[in-house]
Parts: structure tokens; C-alpha cells; sequence
């Protein structure tokens, strides 16, 4: 199993390019016309506009320095906007390692974890640098409810490296479904006394209950979607201890029903940069 | 040759005897495709499409596309559904992954990916969208599929992978290719072991020079029809070499549709007889997104033009630009 050697937390204001991205309001006008949901073909496009493509570039490269990474897997929950732009053509350009590079989506605040699963299970067929880029933006051109709470004033990449070298060992990181809100606090219980002995950090999103635990406990903010909890571990890693720790992030994505857990071994005196 | 698409159609290799001891390659277990009734002419998606009187002769005449079927009912997640159904069993599925060309499918808590499986009665499996390999996703779904498999060290697993989309007027505007879009969808059962439609070699390239596809690209597109061919060639000389298969005595190639010609041009930079690249469907359903190796396997299966041990391709390219293409023994 590969481990982490580095994760990076990077946020992006207004893209002072002002990309147009033509098009897409009428992309997200018909496509959420048989849902109901109105979009004015009109407006000028809000948000910071940034798209996954600019955002991804130079986290990968800040991550990644010399060495470019053979696997990049992106996860993002919100759509893009930048949907003229191959997200795997752009980073292709910018690695020299003509990395594999593909996105997983559509899981909400659980898409994160299946990327980072899919990077540990391909790790085994010989990919052995390998990096996740989670990323949330909000250039988004209709209103939704289920995104109320968002900030999108700013747009956010946390990127992973995960290397044989790496010193964070990472357990396998799993997804599982069908935990309705009931069952969610007692699921995550028995997942919790599960845990080895010795220091633990939990990193919970915003939408996980506060477990009741002897353990420390962070908690991400609501203001980013499927990034957050990802940013809470990096600022987590960034802090040195004298011995060694877990962490395990939770997450729990509320409208599939998925509750998503990872756990990082950290040796002591381990002071991850940022 | 006529080709008959009126009716969605399963496909069930499971219980093949042809099936040899359980190893841990990957398979297509399962293929099933649906095909929606709806036909319309090319002069009737004009408008729709912003299809000039002269592109409509270009398209006809020098493209091979004639008609393309859509449904305009469905939502994009009916399409999904009505291809899954058509599958013989589901309770293998341990994972659904939908493979698409293009991600957003609707307002964000509109999944259409998590209702169709909902439907199918799966929404106790994890599910996610495949992305960035644009039309070549669909291939990139296969080999995942198996490599997660194999992962899970799950023998008896698979993984249901969806491919198709709805198309809107807007698609046209990101296809700069010569092409007509539709509906056609596809289900496909991956799993592990066994002899028949075995996953042999696998190879995908990404353009990234040609990562930008928008308005104002035209140079670029331009370039990148110019290198189509020769990279594409060059991919299908790789994959079967890579096997240790001759591509001559590969059976029969299974394309994306997204025109006639720039097959015709394949096959010339090949040396290879047009007829060896299976284009039947080019003209009855447009180019269906991810979904179209899957719709000529059916098709091929319903000619019967694949026999026991025979090799084929799958071959697809994704604007952006990606190459893939996947060579199996039937």
C-alpha cells in the first residue's frame, strides 16, 4: 500500500483571466429544464470561474515538484465550468509523465474517498505515484438548495500524494452505503471502537454528528462541499506531535447514504509541509 | 446491410461453455443495449442541431450518417434504466460506475446516476461517474472495472457499467467532429474469469495539445483531424502488439460512430478492408456518446459475426484528446 508524502491545501479567488466559458449557461439551462429548475440564459456567469483544469495545474506541480505523478484521479462533486477544456488533455500538457488521468463524480461530499480508494487499488497494478485532487468551484449558474450554505466566494483543490515512500500510511479507504441518518450515529460507534489504542484525531465533515468519544476531535466547516473535510486533514498533518497518532477523516454524504472513512498513520515528529 | 435497432436487445454470456476455468481477467459477462424507437432524418435534427443545408449533404454523402434515434421523453436517467433492465441478473453488482463523455447531467441534487440505480433496485451499491476521457470513458470504465475487481478480491463481483446520454442542442456545440449524437444506451456487465470476451490488451493516449475544444479552437481541431488517423492507427498497431496478435487476423473492429470517413482513412493508414470495421450502425443511430462499442458489440453478436476465439477491438476517442482501444477474445 502506498503511503502519503504530501498533501496540499490550495484556495483560488476570482480568476483574474475572467474566462467567458461560452455556452455553458445554455448547457445548465437545458439540462435542468426537465427538473424544474430555472436558469436565466442572460446572466453573466457568477462565481470566481475557475475551472478544474486551472485550479488542478498548479496544485499538481506545487505537489508533485520534480517528479510528475503516473495516476491522477480528480474528484469533484460540483459540476465544472470550464467544460470545453479536457481535464486530463491540460494536465497531459503540463506533466511530463503523460500520467493516467481521469475524474470521478457524482458522489457528492463521498467522491474524495472513491478517488483516493481507486488510487490505492490501482497503486496495485503498477502505478507507484499517484495523486488525488479534490476540488470544489463555484461558478455554478443556477441556484440550488442543496448547495445553500457554500461559500463561493472561494474555490478550493486539496491534493494528495500518495508514494511507496510516503510516510503517512494509509489504510484503504472505504465507502459505506445505505447508513440512513438513523443509523449513523451508532454505525459510526462501532467503526470508532474499532480503532487501534494510542492518540487518535478524528477529522469529521460538517454533516457527520459529533461522535461522543475520548478522542480529539476536528471538526470540517460547512462552507465547502466535498473538499472540506480533506482541508481539515491537511491543516491536521500540518501539525507536528511528539508521537505517533491516527487519524481518521470522516465523512457522511446525507443524500446517498454513504458514510466514508480513511485512516492516516502518522509517525511522531511527522511536520507534513503545506 | 440492414440493420435492425428497433428494439432494445440483452445479451447474456454468462453461461457460456465455451467458459474455461475461473482465472481473474476481465470479462464482459453481460451486454445489454437500449435503442431508443424514436428515428428521425437528418433534415428533421437540423434545426435543432444548427446543421447547414451543405453540412447536411457533407454529412450524408461523405460521412455515412443518415439517421439517429433518439427519446425525447427520457430523462437521462430512464436511458441508464432502460439498458440495466435489459440485463439477465443484477445480483452480482457490487459497484455501478456511469461512464460519460460529458459530466453534468442536471442541477446538482438531480443525480440521475443515483436514480437510476435507486430503479434498478441497486441503491444499496456504490456508485460514481467516470469522466475526462470524454467518449473514450466507456473503455476506461472496462479495464477500472476489472482492476477493482480484482482489488476487492471479490471473484463472483461485478460491476455494472452504464454508458449514454441524453443529447441536447448545445452537444453540438462541444462535438466539433462531424458527427450527429444519440441516444442509444448500453449496460454492461464486468466480471472476473472465464474464457469468452476476455479483456487481452488495453492502451489509451492522451493529446493533451488538443485539451481545448471551445469556441476559438479552430486551428486546433483543424490539427487534430489532421493527426486522427495516424494516432489511431498507431493505437490499434499497439494494443494488438502489445498481445502478440496480428492485426490482420483481428475479426472484426467495433468503432465509436462518429462518422464513416474517418474510419475509411483508419483502414487505409492500416492496410485493412473497410468492411473489417463494423459500420452498420453509423447511420441508424448517430455517435451515442460512450456507448457505442457497446451497441456494435450487440449488433456484431446479432450478425453473427464474432465465433469462438475470435479477437476483436473496441476502439473510441474522446475529444480532449484521448485514444483508447481494447482488443478481447471471444
Amino acid at each position: 500500500m502506498l503511503g502519503l508524502s504530501a498533501i496540499r491545501h490550495t484556495t483560488f479567488g476570482v480568476n483574474g483571466a475572467e474566462p467567458d466559458y461560452p455556452g455553458v449557461v445554455a448547457l445548465f439551462a437545458d439540462r435542468s429544464a426537465p427538473y424544474g429548475v430555472p436558469v436565466d440564459r442572460r446572466q453573466n456567469l457568477p462565481g470566481n470561474r475557475n475551472s478544474y483544469a486551472f485550479m488542478g495545474a498548479p496544485v499538481l506541480r506545487e505537489l508533485a515538484g520534480a517528479a510528475d505523478p503516473d495516476l491522477v484521479v480528480v474528484a469533484h462533486a460540483l459540476p465544472d465550468c470550464g467544460l470545453a477544456t479536457s481535464i486530463s488533455g491540460y494536465l497531459e500538457q503540463r506533466c511530463t509523465g503523460q500520467p493516467l488521468t481521469f475524474a470521478v463524480t457524482e458522489q457528492g461530499r463521498a467522491t474524495p474517498f472513491t478517488a483516493v480508494r481507486l488510487v490505492q487499488q490501482l497503486a496495485t497494478g503498477g502505478y507507484h505515484r499517484v495523486a488525488v485532487l479534490a476540488m470544489d468551484q463555484g461558478t455554478i449558474a443556477y441556484s440550488d438548495p442543496a448547495l445553500a450554505g457554500l461559500d463561493f466566494g472561494t474555490d478550493h483543490v486539496v491534493g494528495l500524494l500518495f508514494t511507496p515512500g510516503g510516510a503517512i500510511k494509509a489504510g484503504l479507504a472505504r465507502r459505506l452505503p445505505g447508513v440512513s441518518r438513523e443509523r449513523l450515529t451508532s454505525v459510526l460507534a462501532a467503526e470508532l471502537a474499532e480503532l487501534p489504542s494510542g492518540p487518535v484525531t478524528l477529522v469529521c465533515g460538517p454533516t457527520v454528528p459529533p461522535p461522543r468519544t475520548p478522542h480529539r476531535l476536528r471538526v470540517a466547516p460547512k462552507d465547502q462541499l466535498c473538499t472540506t473535510v480533506w482541508a481539515e486533514l491537511a491543516a491536521e498533518l500540518g501539525t507536528t506531535t511528539s508521537f505517533a497518532r491516527t487519524v481518521l477523516v470522516v465523512e457522511y454524504e446525507p443524500d446517498l447514504g454513504y458514510l466514508c472513512l480513511c485512516t492516516f498513520h502518522v509517525p511522531a515528529n511527522y511536520g507534513t509541509r503545506r | 446491410m440492414p440493420v435492425d435497432l428497433s428494439h432494445g436487445r440483452g445479451l447474456d454470456t454468462r453461461h457460456s461453455p465455451m467458459n474455461g476455468p475461473v482465472t481473474t481477467a476481465t470479462r464482459l459477462a453481460s451486454v445489454a443495449v437500449y435503442v431508443p424507437e424514436h428515428s428521425y432524418s437528418l433534415e428533421e435534427v437540423a434545426e435543432v442541431l444548427g446543421l447547414t443545408a451543405r453540412e447536411l449533404k457533407r454529412y450524408r454523402r461523405f460521412m455515412g450518417l443518415d439517421r439517429v434515434r433518439w427519446d425525447p421523453a427520457a430523462r437521462q436517467s430512464d436511458l441508464l434504466v432502460s439498458a440495466a433492465r435489459l440485463l439477465p441478473d443484477l445480483s452480482n453488482v457490487r459497484h455501478v460506475i456511469h461512464a460519460r463523455t460529458i459530466e453534468p447531467t442536471g442541477p446538482y441534487s438531480a443525480n440521475a446516476l443515483h436514480d437510476a440505480t435507486r430503479e434498478l433496485g441497486l441503491g444499496h451499491v456504490p456508485a460514481f461517474g467516470l469522466s475526462q476521457h470524454a467518449c473514450a470513458s466507456g473503455l476506461l470504465g472496462i479495464d477500472l472495472a476489472g482492476r477493482i475487481l480484482r482489488a476487492d478480491g471479490d471473484p463472483s463481483g461485478q460491476v455494472l457499467l452504464l454508458t449514454g446520454e441524453k443529447t441536447y442542442p448545445h452537444v453540438a456545440r462541444y462535438m466539433p467532429a462531424s458527427t450527429v449524437m444519440g441516444e442509444a444506451s448500453a449496460a454492461c456487465l464486468v466480471g472476473l474469469g472465464g474464457e469468452r470476451d476476455r479483456l487481452v490488451a488495453f492502451e489509451t493516449r492522451t493529446l493533451g495539445a488538443f485539451n481545448d475544444f471551445g469556441a476559438g479552437s479552430g486551428e486546433s481541431i483543424a490539427e487534430f483531424e489532421r493527426s486522427y488517423p495516424d494516432t489511431l492507427a498507431e493505437l490499434l498497431r499497439t494494443v494488438t502488439g502489445k498481445a502478440g496478435v496480428a492485426l490482420e487476423d483481428v475479426r472484426q473492429i467495433l468503432p465509436h460512430n462518429i462518422n464513416r470517413i474517418s474510419w475509411v482513412r483508419v483502414c487505409q493508414m492500416l492496410d485493412l478492408p473497410v468492411d473489417r470495421v463494423l459500420l452498420d450502425t453509423i447511420p441508424v443511430t448517430g455517435h451515442c456518446f460512450c456507448a457505442d462499442s457497446f451497441v456494435n458489440y450487440a449488433h456484431a453478436l446479432d450478425r453473427g459475426l464474432l465465433r469462438h476465439g475470435d479477437h476483436y477491438l473496441m476502439a473510441s476517442v474522446g475529444l480532449g484528446a484521448t485514444f483508447s482501444a481494447m482488443l478481447f477474445k471471444h
